[in-house]
């Protein structure tokens, strides 16, 4: 569960205008805190996948499976370590708001269609009850039906998850917030992020406070 | 794709607006239509379908008003409910947008003003579209152009008749040959994999248009939601999935566009007919499309199934052999037709040159003619010819007032010219002498020319009876006759001249031919002895003439010193009297020797020089020089 602040926005506004030092110190802060997570997250992804997973790097089956596509106009994502470590970034301002009403300061993403996958293969169906992947239909699934899965391999799923496992130190994804890139580097984390960027908010909040105070002593406007 | 982890949120109320709300809502239905049609959609797929459905609606809305528009100027507004059905069948049955069969039918009715005639010719338009590869809006232009005899454009659909032949046929003719040629191209044409492609894909147009009235809306709201873009399915894609498309088309229709209901049992019976298709798209596997070839041994056969194709092939070259010798025969006999007119146009032609020397012969004849009668006859001939009514009439007058006052003037007893008469043929020898005189003709043949207008003066006077006195007539026909006299005579002394200078040229040249050159002794008549001509010099002996002979009276001298002594006729009668020397009647018949005075000449012809002493002193001038250098007409070698 995201941290949920309240008057973030009118705290940044007011740092801005009466103690843009103290924001920018923050800022500054919170963007070193996010460098150091994508870092970490990109130093999960591998930087070659097992035997087992070579169909999905960059060799000839995997040009010609580019090509094949059941899903629309994209091309089949392969794994690129370059194309996935490059994708996981970190974003600071507020964002836009979702349709539930919240926005957040700070963000990180895995932008990488095949980060993506390495990220989340396993999530939905980890096999925990028993189906472990997508469930098999095999190619007489309906195009673009990406609930089941197309391969000509039953099993082509769970032997996919498992060997990515096996990259991860069997390290199982099994929700939403679990994940083995960015996700992983958060919770190495361990929520020091937050808390530095709370300590500081709350840091120059009372300093900002002070200063506040001392223009409107001295008769100036605070609007 | 795009996996992230936010930090630090919070809940921004006054940024969920009444959109967002409504966002939120569709969210959940947009999630329902997704799963219920097995697909994701992406919102900017959806976008662009609804975009295209909006498109697709309004030009339809388009089409139909420009057509129901005019409908209603050619009095037919009454069928419009019908015109829409008509035109919604056809376009359902043929796959055929809606819009462009609109615009296609318009032509036929505004043409036609028939409804009927209009929808037979449309399903003749079809099968000629189908079977010819046209546009069906060209075929429909050039159906309305031949119904009003503009045969032009049928030449592209191959109907093996030339251009005379397509405008010599009616319009009922040219459509029979058009149904005979491509009736059926249509219904074939629909049961090919493209024309049944085409019918699914104009089905989906016609679902476009329908949805595109109710489901805009939604659909802008969905673009706004990012969320909704994590999805990852296009529209296109889910076009692929016809099957599960048209199915739940019906349920979107329920949950979205409830007022319209018209199209419930159109799309019920749409998906019954096509889903057999569908299905074999679905499975991608469009045999079922196609009948399967027919293996071939590559043999030639005499007999079997290839027989009767080998029979019908025959049939119809016959048919064409027949058809092809029927065009020659026509073309034969247009070709005869020709020749025939050309022969006729050439003997007209004849005719006409003829006319036209005819024409010729009476310019001529008016050029010759001087008599006014005579003209007057030729003037009126070619009134006539030229078929001008009025000069006719006018020369007609003429001619008969003319005859009129010749008569009077017979009745009354006169013989010779009348003043009017000899007026104009005045006038007109005045004229021609005028128009020669000014002529860039040679002197030759001015001469020729004024020779001739003087002898067909001569003529008139002639055959009009002759001149009478000259007191007679009145003062002005006096001073023109005095003129025409004159200018006769400058004619003739002008001749005059020439003969003369003719002659003195002639014996200039004698004489110098003569120089040195023994005179030749004439040949003497029996009884006459010639004494041969002898140069006299001073010691010459006088020769011993006859005492009766004078004294020749001495010649002018020659520049040699000598003097030459002509030959003598010396006659043996022994009376002294010189031998009549004819043509003469001169008393003193000394051959040239004329003497001086007492000489008088008579002539006979009247006298046309304005005066007689004038005429006296010219002749005495050609006699002088007659004298001086002798006339080689009298007696020979007189110098």
């Amino acid at each position: 569960m995201p941290v949920e602040v309240k008057g973030l926005r009118e705290t940044r506004r007011a740092l801005a205008k009466f103690a843009p030092d103290l924001k920018k110190e923050v800022d500054k802060d919170a963007r070193n805190r996010l460098k150091f997570m994508v870092t970490a997250a990109r130093g999960f992804a591998p930087s070659s996948l097992p035997r087992n997973l070579h169909g999905w790097t960059i060799t000839t089956k995997s040009e010609i499976l580019k090509n094949i596509s059941n899903l629309g106009s994209r091309k089949f994502p392969i794994y690129q370590v370059g194309e996935v470590k490059s994708g996981i970034k970190y974003d600071t301002g507020f964002s836009k708001t979702n349709p539930r009403g919240f926005r957040s300061l700070y963000e990180l993403r895995n932008t990488s269609a095949a980060g993506a996958i390495y990220e989340w293969a396993g999530r939905i169906n980890p096999g925990v009850t028993g189906q472990k992947g997508l469930p098999w239909e095999g190619p007489t699934a309906a195009p673009g039906n990406r609930k089941v899965s197309h391969s000509l391999n039953p099993k082509a799923g769970a032997w996919f998850i498992d060997e990515i496992d096996k990259q991860d130190n069997q390290r199982q994804i099994k929700g939403k917030k679990e994940g083995r890139l960015i996700f992983r580097a958060v919770e190495a984390d361990n929520g020091r992020f937050i808390r530095s960027i709370i300590d500081g908010m709350k840091r120059v909040e009372g300093i900002t406070q002070g200063r506040l105070d001392a223009i409107k002593a001295f008769g100036g406007d605070i609007k | 794709m795009t996996v992230s982890i936010r930090f630090l949120t919070e809940f921004d109320g006054k940024a969920l607006s009444k959109g967002a709300k409504e966002l939120n809502k569709f969210s959940k239905t947009a999630k329902k239509l997704a799963g219920s049609l097995g697909i994701a959609l992406g919102a900017t797929a959806m976008i662009n379908f609804a975009k295209s459905s909006v498109r697709a609606a309004g030009e339809a809305e388009k089409a139909n008003i420009r057509l129901l528009g005019v409908v209603k100027n050619i009095g037919l507004a009454f069928a419009s409910t019908d015109i829409t059905r008509f035109l919604e069948d056809i376009s359902k049955i043929s796959g055929i947008d809606g819009a462009k069969l609109a615009g296609a039918f318009q032509p036929l009715l505004t043409t036609t003003r028939s409804l009927t005639k209009s929808q037979e010719l449309l399903r003749l338009a079809l099968d000629v579209s189908a079977g010819s590869s046209e546009d069906i809006s060209t075929v429909t232009n050039d159906l309305a152009l031949a119904y009003v005899g503009n045969t032009k454009s049928l030449k592209k659909y191959n109907l093996g008749l030339t251009q005379a032949e397509l405008k010599s046929k009616s319009f009922e003719e040219i459509a029979a040959l058009l149904n005979k040629q491509f009736s059926g191209s249509n219904a074939r044409y629909l049961e090919t994999y493209a024309g049944k492609m085409q019918v699914l894909g104009e089905a989906s147009e016609n679902a476009k248009e329908i949805i595109g009235q109710g489901i805009i809306d939604a659909l802008l709201i969905l673009s706004k939601n990012t969320s909704i873009e994590d999805l990852a399915e296009d529209m296109a894609q889910a076009a692929k999935d016809t099957s599960k498309l048209l199915t739940e088309l019906a349920k979107l229709k329920l949950a979205i566009m409830e007022p319209i209901d018209i199209t419930t049992s159109w799309l019920v019976k749409f998906i019954n007919a096509t889903q057999k298709y569908v299905d074999l798209i679905v499975a991608g596997d469009p045999s079922g499309f196609f009948k399967p070839p027919r293996a071939s041994a590559g043999r030639k056969f005499t007999g079997g199934q290839d027989s009767t194709k080998a029979g019908l092939l025959s049939k119809s070259e016959k048919e064409a052999a027949a058809a092809l010798k029927k065009r020659l025969a026509l073309e034969k006999a247009a070709a005869a037709a020709k020749l025939a007119a050309d022969k006729k146009a050439a003997a007209l032609a004849k005719g006409n040159a003829i006319f036209d020397l005819e024409k010729i012969g009476l310019e001529a004849a008016l050029k010759i003619s001087i008599d006014k009668e005579t003209r007057l006859r030729l003037e009126l001939l070619q009134a006539i010819q030229l078929g001008d009514a009025d000069k006719i009439l006018s020369k007609m007058k003429e001619l008969a007032d003319w005859q009129k006052t010749s008569d009077m003037a017979k009745l009354s007893g006169i013989t010779t010219i009348s003043e009017k008469q000899l007026s104009a043929l005045n006038t007109t020898l005045l004229a021609e002498l005028d128009a020669i005189s000014k002529s860039k003709m040679s002197d030759a043949e001015k001469s020729a020319a004024q020779l001739a207008a003087w002898g067909r003066y001569n003529d008139a006077i002639k055959y009009a009876g002759g001149l009478a006195a000259l007191s007679t007539y009145s003062q002005r026909l006096q001073d023109q006759e005095l003129l025409i006299q004159r200018l006769a005579s400058i004619q003739k002394i002008s001749e005059a001249q020439t003969a003369a200078d003719n002659i003195k040229q002639a014996a200039l040249d004698k004489y110098l031919a003569t120089l040195g050159q023994p005179v030749p002794v004439p040949k003497a008549p029996p009884g006459i002895v010639i004494v041969p001509p002898r140069v006299i010099t001073p010691d010459t002996p006088r020769p011993n003439y006859p005492e009766d002979l004078p004294n020749k009276g001495g010649l002018p001298g020659l520049g040699g010193g000598g003097i030459f002594i002509p030959p003598e006729i010396i006659t043996n009668n022994g009376n002294g009297i010189p031998i009549d020397i004819p043509g003469s009647d001169l008393p003193n018949k000394r051959g040239l020797d004329l003497g001086g005075g007492g000489t008088v000449l008579n002539f006979n012809a009247p006298i046309t020089t304005t005066s007689t002493d004038e005429f006296a002193r010219l002749v005495q001038k050609a006699i002088q020089n007659e004298k001086r250098f002798g006339n080689n007409l009298d007696y020979a070698g007189a110098i």
